[in-house]
Order: structure tokens, then sequence, then C-alpha cells
């Protein structure tokens, strides 16, 4: 059943590889995690379900971010309820959990139960650990069949979660990069909107920003009205429209995009 | 506050980084090697520069290094808008004001790097194509002592969120080394941006709306709602009216928007 020849030398170099191409393919966290799990799956030489498990400072509660099967899903949600499990463990601990075969395990709860209702048998959950985030995850690893996991695929696996973790902290990086651009425009955007309605205060009272500020803070309390909504209510009110909020536009690829004809920024003096 | 020329080859003042920094300067380094080890040393000199920096000051601390490592007499930072740009920092009261200055005019190499999200290299302002692309602005920034302007984009490959804009008293291109190291800085910028606090409303929380480094932006915003109020226009309209005043007195949109939001400038109606 086992492959013990998978792990020869050079595999770890493909591995880089294979994880590299998916990186660059796919253009949210989201797919990449989708793409790894799947790749999981089938690059260890045992029949498994695999997921990840991730937790973070946006999502303090672990979720699973990715699972190569549906079923895997109700196993990662059922540790999460129950708050026990080896995926959890090693979420918490940073090392791995291996349980070799649940209908001798002692350990872990009532997940051995519940995971044997799902037709499992044995797992592995390995530690992701992407460097410089702040973030955490498990690589979970499921079989149909006890023992599933002995000593080489453990290490195959060890060697796959460590690739993975890599490419995860490049992944997480661009989705954090992402995810502030659209949280820095709507800052951008709704302070935007906050000075104008000073600046109108300012000029129909005749008084400084401070005094224009505490005006403003003052009808918002007193209205429950968001400071946002009253300004862009002021602002509408002298402009005769609602304040335009353009969204940045994406950035044009550098090869051959809609650029401006026959300027090329680079490389030409 | 005017920086010394850093023409290549000159000694220079003292450098805090010592001999390391220049190296960055020597053009055809050209060896494996020697370049992978020319970028460790640049992100040495970059770690060891924002160290122990709070998050408001490790901006203009990049505008520093940048500086150190680029043969540029200034740097400053931006973020970028569909109005007026966020100057977040600046290395000198020169880079600050060539920044306002393209500011003030709507358009220049770094408003087109933002733009387009990839590197701009203005690399003569006194002559040829970017002379002739951006005419008003290299005039006024020859006239503050900048002849070449490159901007490197801060952000993802999805959305570019402003620039990083270095100065340079003479013209020249940068070598491939110094467009790795200011994409390098560049990248260590977007991370510094994204360690600002950012919460949206104004006076609401205990944390300065990106600590700060964006008053001049309050400034200009609150003028323009000024104008509106005075003239009964839209912002787009305020912001091109300042902007005209601006030019046709010869001051930054910024310097004429403290006359409005002091009260020292008021806009009539016709």
């Amino acid at each position: 059943m086992t492959d013990a020849q998978s792990t020869g030398p050079g595999s770890g170099e493909q591995l880089l590889v294979r994880l590299q191409t998916l990186l660059l393919e796919a253009d949210r966290a989201e797919e990449f995690l989708q793409a790894l799990v799947t790749l999981a799956a089938t690059e260890l030489s045992v029949p498994v379900s695999c997921s990840v498990t991730l937790e973070s400072e946006d999502a303090p509660r672990p979720y699973t971010a990715a699972a190569s099967h549906e079923a895997v899903h109700c196993v990662d949600r059922r540790q999460y309820e129950t708050g026990e499990g080896p995926c959890l463990e090693t979420l918490r601990t940073g090392t791995p959990h291996h349980i070799e075969d649940l209908d001798r395990e002692d350990r872990f709860g009532a997940f051995p139960l519940l995971a044997r209702q799902c037709g499992l048998r044995s797992v592995l959950a390995l530690p992701l650990a992407p460097p410089r985030q702040e973030a955490a995850g498990a690589l979970n690893l499921y079989a149909t069949a006890p023992g599933s996991f002995p000593g080489p695929v453990r290490e195959r696996a060890a060697v796959f979660a460590g690739h993975a973790s890599g490419a995860l902290g490049v992944a997480l990086k661009l989705a954090g990069q992402a995810q502030f651009s659209r949280d820095l425009e709507r800052a951008i955007a709704s302070r935007t909107v906050i000075d104008q309605a000073l600046g109108i205060l300012m000029a129909q009272q005749r008084c400084t920003a401070e005094q224009a500020l505490a005006i403003l803070a003052r009808a918002s309390q007193n209205r429950n009205v968001k400071l946002r909504d009253l300004a862009a209510g002021i602002v509408t009110s002298v402009s005769g429209r609602p304040p335009s909020v353009r969204p940045l536009r994406p950035r044009i690829p550098s090869e051959s995009g809609p650029g401006e004809p026959g300027f090329r920024p680079v490389g030409e003096g | 506050m005017r920086p010394t020329d850093d023409a290549e080859g000159a000694p220079g003042e003292a450098d805090p980084f010592g001999a390391s920094g220049r190296d960055f300067r020597l053009p055809g380094r050209d060896a494996g090697g020697e370049r992978a080890r020319d970028w460790v040393r640049a992100s040495d000199v970059i770690a060891d520069g924002v160290r122990g920096a709070g998050p408001e000051e490790v901006p203009g601390r990049l505008c520093a290094l940048a500086v150190k490592l680029l043969p540029v007499v200034g740097a400053s930072v931006s973020l970028r808008t569909d109005g007026m740009p966020v100057q977040l920092s600046a290395s000198s009261d020169q880079a600050a004001y060539v920044s306002d200055v393209q500011a003030t005019l709507g358009d220049g190499p770094c408003m087109y790097a933002a733009e387009i999200g990839a590197p701009v290299l203005a690399s003569d302002l006194t002559a040829g194509q970017d002379a002739r692309r951006w005419p008003v602005f290299a005039q006024q920034a020859m006239a503050a002592g900048v002849q070449a302007v490159y901007s490197m984009p801060l952000g993802n490959d999805a959305v570019c969120v402003g620039t990083l804009d270095l100065y340079r008293s003479v013209p020249g291109e940068l070598t491939a080394e110094e467009i790795r190291t200011a994409h390098m800085v560049a990248g260590v910028m977007t991370v510094a941006l994204m360690a600002l606090p950012r919460a949206e409303e104004n006076g609401q929380g205990e944390e300065p709306w990106l600590s700060g480094l964006a008053t001049d932006h309050d400034e200009v915003y609150q003028a323009i709602g000024m104008i509106m109020a005075q003239l009964g226009v839209s912002a787009d309209e305020a912001l091109a009216r300042l902007r005209a005043h601006a030019f046709a007195s010869g001051r930054t949109a910024l310097e004429v928007a403290r006359e409005v939001v002091t009260h020292r400038k008021r806009f009539d109606r016709d």
C-alpha cells in the first residue's frame, strides 16, 4: 500500500516547483489553498483526504480554508465544535499529531468516535507555519485505512508541509495586501468626505477645523448618525450630488496593457 | 534645508552606513555573487535603518534610507487618490516641495506611475521625452534642483496604493541593480504602510488616522470644502479652482489651502 521509494532525492525540489506554479496560477489565497490540498491529496502515496485549518488575527477562531473532499469539512467542523482533535492540537502546539488507528485512540475526547462515524481510520495533522505572518495553520490528512501514515509517509508529508508553509506565507501576504488596498481606499474616501464637510462648516460658520469637528461630532452623536454619513449629507447639500467615490483602477499589466501608446515608462531613456 | 548634490563618484558627507552604503552606487557590478551580496547588504541596511522605529516613523526612515542606498538627493512617499495624492513623508523640504508641485499640477511621473502601477523612470527632465511629456513639472522641478525623478509603485499586483518617489539632482539612468534596490525599498514601504492605523472616522478613535502623517491632506480637503461652500460648486470643481489659483500664483496647492483654512484667502463667486 505504501511506497517508501517516493521519498527519494529530488522529490522536494519537484514539489517546490509545483508549489511555485500553484502560487503563480492562483489569483487569490483561497484558490491557492484549494490547489494545495488537491496536490497534497495526490502527492502522498496513500489515498488521503486533506484540508487546511487556519487561524489568524482577522479570524481568531480556526476555520477550514480549503478541503480536497466535501466530507472533510464535516470532520473538521466537529473538531471546531467540540474544541478537541489532532488538527486543533497541532494548531495550538505547532507540533505534528498522528493517530495510527482511531479505533484504538484514547486522546482527543469525542473526536475519535466522531471521525470514525465519518468512515475514517487514521489521521495525520502537520503544522503550517507561514514565515513572517501572524497566522498559524495545520495541514490535515485523513485516511480510511488504519496505519496509513507509516514513518516514510510521515516524513514525506512533513517535507510537503514545510514547503507549503513558505508558499502559504506568500499567498497570505498577497491576500493581506489586497485587503489592505481596499481598506485604505475606503479610509481615504471616508476621510476626504469628512474633511470636505468640515471645510463647508468652516466657511459657513467662519470657524476653525477643530470647531467644525466639534459641531459635526455633536450632531453625529445627537442624531445618532455616523460621522461619515452626516458629512456625505453636508457635501451633497452643497454640491448638489453625493460625494463621488471612484474606485482606484486596477493596475495595468506592464507587458502590453492598454497603456498610453508611444510611451514606455521603463527601458527607454 | 537643501541636500547636497549627490552625483556619482562624489565622496558625499559622513555616511552612517559606511562604505557598504556607497557600494550600491557603483555602476557595472554584474557578477552574480556580487549582486547577491549587494542584495543582502541592502536588506541589512534597510533592516538596521528601521529597527526600533514605531509604525509612524518607518515611512520617513525608509525615505532617508532610499537616499542612502541610491544616487538620489531626496525621496517622498504618497498615497494615491482620485484627487490630491496624500503625501505621508519626505526626506527633505526639497523632496516634499517637488511632491507638492506635482500634486498641484495633477500630472507628472509619480502620478503617472500611480495610475499605471508600474515604475516610471523620468531620468532626464532637462531635455528629451520626459521634458516633453511633463514640461511644466519638469521646469518647476528643475527650478527646485531636481533633474530626474524615479517613481516606484506601492501595493500589490492588483492595486497600486501609492508611490515611492525618488529625486535626483542630475540627469541619469538607474542601473538594473539600483532599480532592484528601489523595488526592495518600495516593497518594505508597502509593508510599513500596512502597519499604519487607518480607522475611517475623524477624531473618533485614540489612534490618529495614518498616525498623523496625512495632516496636509486634511488641510487640502478642508480647503476644498470651504471653496465648495464659497462658490457653490462640486468637489472636483473646487479642487480644479484650488489648483488653478495655486498655479497662477506660483505656489503649491497646499500653500493656498493653508491660506484658505485660516480664512486668509477666500474664493468669491464672479
